[in-house]
């Protein structure tokens, strides 16, 4: 206003000194003035109507907006900046960019400024300010610049706080992460149940299969048991013997619930008429070792039905009364999960005739085998006491009655296994001193040693030793072991006899430094015959019966022989012997009936 | 040596109760043979014997059926047994019958058979 009162006064003065026409070309020029002025205050008051309506614009924006200069000082900030950074104006126009900018952006953003001071389009940028008090916020906006004179002297940056559209964002994420997580764990859970679904689905496939191979097998086994069922219909209707299937009633009586065709011609009855009786209706009251048949036959059949065999010798009746005699098996067998008796019954009345007669024939046979070597011993030995011959003549007698000797040894051994065969030999234990029974025996052996001038040592134990045995097998067996060792050692050689007392036994060993047995040998060595090639070369006599009937007499006596042996090096032969005896059974001895059944 | 110090050899191989006879009687003993069992109890009953050497397997009459028929008649002569029965139950049933001793042929030497005659004597 001033300026106008200055320019009135000027005016005043100006008027006295120039004319009309100097004033009117003045008054024109003055309303030209007057026009450019008014139009120039229009300007001037449209311009502030334009930036009042910025102003307005930028300080009522929610927008952060700043101007910066090339050096980074602020120029100007809005409301918006003041409310969000929480700094004041006057501090403000004191800061500079790089302070609100977040450490960890700080190298990126001085990047993008330094691009933006080069001409660089930057584009839309977020980036993290930090407000006075320490608060992270998140903005997003851009920058652009102000050129003078070709030369870039400010930027103006728009931004925009997106903290909470970042909070969104992130709550989104989270959200949506966990919608993820729900979904991928719902998702797991119906796999989960899918698969245990399919499992399931696989288990009933599986079950279903395995259904069906049990059924295609029990369709199988059924198969193979009806052609098994044949098979052995046809072994059980086609045997030789007889077989009966036997059951126990609850009182213990036993009676039959099937048999074959052989019964029936075996024993003369029908089918009807053997079916569901009892087999001791078959069998006469007593059996021919004096016993009752009845009960034998429960006996028998309760030790069976415990999962024992029974063989044994019975007489049976047939429908016309006549006795014969058997020879019965007992089995248990297992019927759809009961179990039953099964006896197979052989006829063995022609055995049993053969065996008689093979036993007379035996007897009688040594008998008169020995009547003879007997006068030929005898005759040998009456020339050799009363004749007066040539030494050479003595000698030859002397070799006469050796094998004359042999020949009575073998025939009594021939007799001796063949009764040992049979079985007729039963061990008949006496109550026996046994040191001195042994020492007897010792005596005897040491006649046949000092011929060989060899030595045998008896090492027995101090106290009495009693023991119940059958003195003729045991003797039998201790000097056929004595004379072996004495024939198979060479002369001047030791044999140890040695007698010990176990708990429950005695053993009695018989050791020499003869030619030994090879292991291989050692397993044939109690056959009947066998001799090993060495004692057939070291002794030509010898029948190869020795240790075979001492085997036999053995088992008889419930003992046993061990042999350690080593070729060259001797044989140690160890006898054990039950020191209460065995418990004789006639069943006993008929273990040791060997007889192929085929040829009978 | 008293009359009655015969001797009865019974038996049926006359081979052997040939030897037998012939080296007892070179000992010095008095010898009659006897073919079997009947012939041996005739001998007995007319003779009497010493000892009585009795086979057991005989025709006619065995050695056991001698034995049966000499206890029944309550015999005092001891009998010995020679025989080539070597089993357990022969001899058991032979000492049973009332011999004296039991004896296998052909494990005895004739000149132990001589020593057991004379211990009779």
């Amino acid at each position: 206003m001033s300026k106008n009162r200055k320019t009135k006064a000027n005016k005043k003065n100006i008027l006295h000194k120039y004319s009309e026409q100097d004033i009117d070309n003045f008054k024109i020029e003055i309303s030209i003035l007057k026009d450019a002025y008014f139009q120039l205050k229009e300007t001037k008051s449209e311009l502030q109507e334009s930036e009042d309506s910025y102003k307005i614009l930028f300080e009522n924006s929610h927008d952060i907006i700043q101007n910066v200069k090339p050096d980074g000082n602020f120029t100007f900030v809005n409301k918006a900046w003041i409310e969000i950074l929480g700094y004041s104006l006057n501090e403000a126009k004191k800061m500079n960019i790089w302070e609100i900018i977040h450490p960890e952006h700080l190298q990126h953003c001085k990047k993008i400024f330094s691009g933006l001071m080069n001409g660089k389009d930057i584009g839309l940028i977020q980036t993290k300010f930090i407000t006075k008090k320490g608060k992270t916020i998140n903005v997003e906006g851009n920058i652009s610049i102000r050129i003078k004179n070709g030369k870039i002297f400010s930027t103006h940056g728009f931004f925009r706080d997106i903290t909470d559209r970042k909070k969104s964002e992130k709550d989104l994420a989270k959200a949506h992460n966990e919608l993820e997580y729900k979904v991928k764990k719902r998702t797991a859970e119906l796999e989960k149940e899918k698969a245990s679904a399919e499992e399931k689905a696989r288990k009933l496939d599986e079950m279903k299969t395995a259904t069906l191979n049990i059924l295609e097998d029990m369709e199988e086994a059924k198969e193979q048991l009806i052609e098994k069922e044949n098979k052995f219909r046809a072994l059980f209707e086609g045997a030789g013997d007889t077989i009966f299937i036997v059951k126990m009633d609850q009182k213990n009586a036993p009676y039959i619930i099937d048999i074959n065709s052989r019964a029936l011609e075996m024993f003369g009855y029908t089918h009807k008429q053997m079916l569901k009786s009892s087999p001791l209706s078959f069998a006469p009251i007593m059996q021919p070792d004096g016993k009752s048949s009845k009960e034998k036959t429960i006996e028998n059949i309760k030790f069976v039905l415990r999962g024992e065999t029974k063989v044994f010798e019975w007489d049976f009746l047939r429908s016309d009364g006549t006795q014969f005699s058997t020879e019965v098996t007992l089995n248990r067998v297992k019927i759809g999960g009961e179990f039953f008796v099964q006896s197979i019954v052989r006829d063995i009345t022609a055995r049993k005739e053969i065996d008689r007669a093979k036993n007379e024939f035996v007897s009688l046979a040594s008998h008169q085998l020995q009547t003879p070597l007997t006068a030929i011993k005898w005759l040998l030995q009456v020339l050799l006491l009363k004749e007066k011959m040539t030494k050479q003549q003595h000698s030859l007698i002397e070799e006469a009655l050796e094998s004359n000797e042999r020949m009575i040894r073998l025939v009594d051994d021939f007799l001796n296994v063949s009764r040992l065969d049979m079985g007729t030999i039963v061990a008949n234990s006496q109550k026996t001193d046994f040191i001195k029974f042994t020492e007897n025996l010792v005596i005897e052996a040491r006649i046949l040693a000092k011929e060989r001038r060899q030595t045998i040592k008896f090492i027995k134990p101090k106290n009495k030793l009693t023991v119940y045995l059958d003195k003729n097998l045991i003797s039998q067996v201790i000097l056929n072991l004595l004379s072996n060792a004495i024939r198979y050692s060479d002369p001047k050689k030791k044999i140890v006899i040695t007698i010990k007392k176990l708990a429950k036994t005695v053993e009695i060993s018989i050791k020499d430094q003869g030619i030994g047995i090879s292991k291989k040998d050692q397993k044939k060595l109690f056959a009947k015959f066998f001799r090993t090639d060495r004692a057939s070369e070291y002794s030509t006599t010898g029948s190869g019966l020795g240790l075979y009937m001492i085997k036999k007499i053995i088992k008889v006596c419930k003992g046993h022989i061990k042999i350690n042996s080593r070729p060259g090096k001797g044989s140690t032969f160890t006898v054990t012997l039950p020191i209460k005896g065995p418990v004789s059974k006639k069943e006993d001895a008929r273990d040791l009936i060997e007889r192929p059944i085929g040829k009978l | 040596m008293s009359k009655n110090s015969k001797i009865l050899i019974a038996e049926d191989d006359p081979f052997l109760g040939k030897i037998m006879g012939n080296y007892l009687k070179d000992e010095g003993l008095e010898v009659d043979t006897a073919k079997n069992g009947a012939e041996a109890l005739d001998l007995i009953d007319k003779n009497g014997y010493k000892v009585i050497l009795l086979d057991l397997v005989m025709p006619v009459k065995s050695g056991f059926d001698v034995l049966e028929e000499l206890k029944k008649k309550k015999n005092k002569t001891p009998i010995l047994v020679f025989t080539n029965l070597s089993q357990k139950e022969d001899e058991k049933e032979v000492m049973a019958l009332g011999a004296t001793g039991y004896y296998v042929k052909h494990n005895t030497a004739i000149n132990d058979l001589l020593k057991i005659v004379q211990s009779y004597l």
